[in-house]
């Protein structure tokens, strides 16, 4: 039934793809144990919620969502770039990239 | 809002234009100037005055007026504030570099890109703009504690707040998104902080509110959100530590009791959503001071342990913005804020610099047995360790004693006195994990093997922190006559 809701509904049809991608990323982003993979699930979060975003834009015609999304864009790739760059280093350092091994910090 | 009527006030963000060229010349500099020398650092360092004496020119504070197409407010006292953390974050950073650290010149850039952002976030008044700039000073936060690259508990501490710290940006924007969605569908601008009191008791952008707030409690290590906090200061650089403790924790708090003083909780209607509101973060607040202080009674690692307290820190101040909602006082709010903000800088900055000065480039395993037969090293170091655990401590006449003292009588005519009780408690457990600090400094025995070194401006710093931790409060007092 509520399929059916979705399809007929434009702004439910962007809107909950939007809301699925932001759940499976938050999701892996908890509970995958490599480094390189709950990065991607963030990144995921990121467009799920620019595209929840562009969903309204599209829907009330307005540009500014539209635009703001390029802004998201430039910020997500400069995270992108550290964020390997620390993933890579980390990697050099101790030999691993899984949480499991994640230990150097604690009592 | 149409294009031709946007104004480009340039001179209303001088100070943070100051920073970001500095910071680009700091850059060039770095690549051309020879290895490890200082010459960027003291560059940077005038780089930083000058941007504050361009922010307390500046004509915007509290002037009520916006600029660049109402997209930035006026100027506030956080500006100062941040600055001056960024300029103790410098000069710890020269005892940092001179025993190892690398890259000096560099740092110093991306800590004054960080400080612009954080500046601009505050003074945010759209919350696309406001994303930006937190964005922004987050990237620079990650790379600032991976700064000592060679080590893993370094690179570790960057990791996990990467990944914490993305997750909160993704929750911020999906608010955003609900926000936006809300204000196209009731035909208002409901992302300008000014019309958030229409936004009240519409479900869409109380989801968009909920999700925003909760993303800066995140930044602030609030109670749901505060795992990363003791593992990222332990991680990282001490300098950077200091920076994340204060600077970041300030920004995240300013910005909350901000948005929060755009909301008029007087009109009809409004008095169940206000009392939600007070209730939730009157909870947040205190799970947040007993999670920090009965987290920090086991901890034995000085830097695990300003992880606890910070935390801890948080939740006094969120006990403010409780009261900033449930009361609506402004101007005793903006004096408690940051009075309390002063003293915790003081302090913290006080006691990181005695962190700073153990010799070695990871300071990721200081214990308390390190700090034993400290007081016949150092007493310099010593005294600025005593009287700055005192004031975190709350101890009278320290300015942390004032602090704790003017969030509670904002609480008290607040009403919330169930949040007093817990707040004293905890500030009673603190008086325990503190002096357990201290008592292991003023140990005669001998038994720190640990290398500590006095550098060149050590010690006018540390007089000056301590002195303003001892003397502020009651100079503010007097000044004030409360």
């Amino acid at each position: 039934m509520t399929g059916v809701l979705i399809m007929e509904d434009s702004l439910a049809k962007f809107l909950f793809p939007a809301l699925m991608l932001f759940a499976t990323g938050l999701l892996g982003a908890m509970f995958k144990r490599n480094l390189i993979i709950i990065f991607m699930c963030v990144e995921l979060m990121l467009c799920g919620a620019m595209l929840a975003m562009l969903a309204f834009a599209s829907e009330y015609g307005d540009i500014r969502g539209g635009v703001f999304a390029f802004f998201v864009m430039t910020i997500a790739a400069a995270e992108v770039a550290v964020g390997l760059a620390i993933i890579t280093r980390l990697f050099v350092v101790d030999g691993t990239i899984s949480t499991k091994n994640m230990n150097t910090l604690g009592d | 809002m149409e294009l031709q009527n946007i104004s480009f006030d340039w001179g209303s963000v001088a100070s943070e234009a100051v920073l970001f060229l500095c910071a680009v010349i700091a850059i060039v500099l770095s690549a051309f100037s020879r290895k490890e020398s200082s010459i960027v650092q003291i560059f940077a360092m005038f780089g930083i005055v000058a941007a504050l004496f361009v922010e307390i020119l500046c004509p915007t504070i509290g002037s009520g007026e916006t600029y660049f197409g109402e997209m930035l407010t006026g100027a506030s006292s956080f500006g100062c504030f941040v600055l001056v953390c960024a300029l103790l974050t410098g000069l710890m950073g020269f005892g940092y570099f001179a025993k190892g650290g690398k890259r000096g010149g560099e740092f110093m850039a991306v800590l004054m890109i960080c400080t612009a952002a954080m500046m601009l976030f505050v003074r945010a008044n759209n919350l696309m703009f406001a994303f930006i700039a937190l964005e922004c000073a987050t990237v620079c936060l990650y790379i600032m504690a991976a700064w000592n690259r060679e080590r893993a508990s370094s690179l570790e501490a960057a990791v996990k707040y990467l990944v914490v710290s993305g997750v909160s940006g993704c929750l911020f924007l999906l608010g955003i998104a609900f926000i936006y969605g809300a204000g196209l569908a009731t035909s208002r601008e409901l992302l300008y902080f000014e019309n958030f009191t229409a936004g009240m008791g519409n479900g869409l952008f109380m989801t968009g509110f909920a999700l925003v707030v909760s993303a800066v409690l995140f930044k602030v290590a609030a109670f749901p959100f505060q795992f990363w906090s003791p593992d990222v200061y332990q991680g990282a650089p001490t300098p950077v530590s200091a920076f994340f403790a204060v600077a970041s924790k300030a920004a995240g708090i300013v910005f909350i009791g901000k948005i929060f003083t755009f909301i008029d909780f007087s009109g009809g209607g409004m008095f169940d959503i206000s009392e939600n509101i007070v209730f939730t973060i009157s909870v947040i607040s205190a799970a947040t001071i007993l999670v920090g202080n009965l987290g920090a009674i086991t901890q034995i690692n000085v830097k695990r342990l300003m992880g606890f307290s910070g935390i801890a820190n948080a939740g006094y101040l969120l006990v403010a913005v409780a009261a900033l909602i449930k009361m609506g006082s402004m101007a005793f709010f903006e004096l408690t804020l940051y009075f309390y903000l002063a003293a915790y800088m003081f302090a913290n900055y006080g006691l990181f610099f005695v962190v700073n000065q153990f010799q070695g480039d990871d300071d990721s395993d200081q214990t308390f047995a390190d700090y034993r037969g400290m007081s016949r090293k150092s007493s310099l170091l010593e005294s600025s360790l005593v009287i700055n655990l005192a004031s975190l401590a709350g101890i009278p006449p320290t300015a942390g004693f004032f602090g704790k003292l003017l969030i509670l009588i904002m609480a008290w005519y607040a009403q919330l006195y169930w949040l007093m009780g817990v707040m004293v408690f905890g500030s009673v457990v603190s008086i325990y994990y503190y002096f357990g600090w201290m008592r292991a400094s003023l140990d005669f025995a001998d038994g720190g093997e640990r290398p500590l070194r006095e550098t060149g401006a050590l010690a006018p710093t540390l007089y000056a922190l301590s002195a303003s931790t001892l003397f502020f409060g009651v100079i503010v007092f007097f000044l004030v006559r409360l």
